[in-house]
């Protein structure tokens, strides 16, 4: 399936997905208000509620509107998309973690979520990899990825 | 030669850097040309190609500490003097600015960013609100500080809406 990883820094969550080409990447959930998607590497379909079809290539920009999941098609040999969040917005980060404990120790902790290389000037993760096949990215996965990475 | 667009989004500032030469070099610059350190954590995704990673020690020299190929997630570190050199033909990457008054504040930047007034554009509309061209090739193993006139695009164009 397309791969995806949570990172955060001190001021943003950021869901980043690898996704190969042809196969999909779904959020089965939404949000009040709209936020970014960064088509960074190759291009994309996304497909809103409508039915209608909108294609970016990188570097490209996508505004998913409120209250719409995202359904996305890699149209492309690896696409890479971007999704980040500001930590302070509570209406988003309310929206993101049910689990009001997970948030608090997302907000309070230093971790990246990632293995990182200490190179000094920064803190840099191995190489991003996708696999083949689909991906439905729920809450669930979010809140699994975040409480698996704060250790980290 | 070096590239940077800086777009505003939702809820943060993106530069989107493109080197397209081996060598070329990558620091975060005070407005006279001299490098400096960040203030806060900055997370930089590097789309595709490499880069040497050098840190400057306590007399300013310049140190080699790593390479980093993309895509990889790279966080810079608050109270260090960063600097990066190409080593691929073509380096992509994404530097990502919390739309946050005292981040946008206290991240280095071109200039155009205090004069866009970046916390009152329109948070439902992207906005390209300028660019940067900078030339200047170092040697990959050992740097070089010589900073070079930086040419700035003021558009303030809305790319998306």
């Amino acid at each position: 399936m397309a791969s995806m990883y949570v990172t955060k820094d001190q001021s943003s969550l950021y869901l980043t997905g690898i996704i190969e080409d042809g196969d999909q990447l779904q959020y089965n959930w939404s949000l009040s208000k709209s936020y970014t998607l960064i088509i960074a590497k190759g291009s994309a379909s996304i497909t809103d509620s409508s039915s209608s079809v909108h294609s970016r290539d990188a570097i490209g920009l996508y505004r998913v509107a409120p209250n719409e999941e995202l359904n996305l098609t890699s149209t492309s040999a690896q696409c890479i998309v971007i999704c980040p969040f500001l930590l302070s917005d509570d209406t988003t980060m309310n929206e993101l973690f049910t689990d009001a404990s997970t948030l608090t120790s997302l907000r309070n902790s230093s971790s990246y979520l990632i293995n990182t290389t200490d190179l000094v000037a920064t803190k840099t993760t191995d190489t991003l990899t996708s696999v083949s096949g689909n991906l439905v990215f729920s809450l669930a996965d979010l809140d699994s990825a975040v409480l698996g990475g704060l250790s980290i | 030669m070096r590239t940077v667009k800086t777009i505003t989004t939702q809820d943060h500032l993106l530069h989107v850097v493109e080197t397209n030469l081996v060598n070329d070099k990558r620091t975060c610059l005070n407005d006279d040309g001299s490098n400096l350190s960040l203030s806060s954590e900055l997370s930089v995704f590097i789309v595709e190609g490499s880069e040497n990673v050098f840190s400057q020690d306590g007399v300013g020299d310049w140190i080699l500490r790593g390479s980093a190929t993309g895509p990889v997630w790279s966080i810079a570190q608050p109270n260090v003097v960063p600097g990066s050199v190409a080593t691929s033909t073509t380096e992509i990457c994404i530097v990502f600015v919390p739309k946050e008054t005292a981040a946008i504040e206290n991240t280095p930047g071109p200039s155009y960013i205090q004069d866009a007034d970046v916390m009152n554009l329109d948070r439902e509309s992207f906005v390209d609100v300028g660019g940067v061209v900078l030339d200047k090739q170092v040697d990959p193993n050992t740097f070089d500080d010589n900073d070079t006139p930086i040419d700035e695009q003021v558009t303030d164009d809305i790319v998306f809406e």
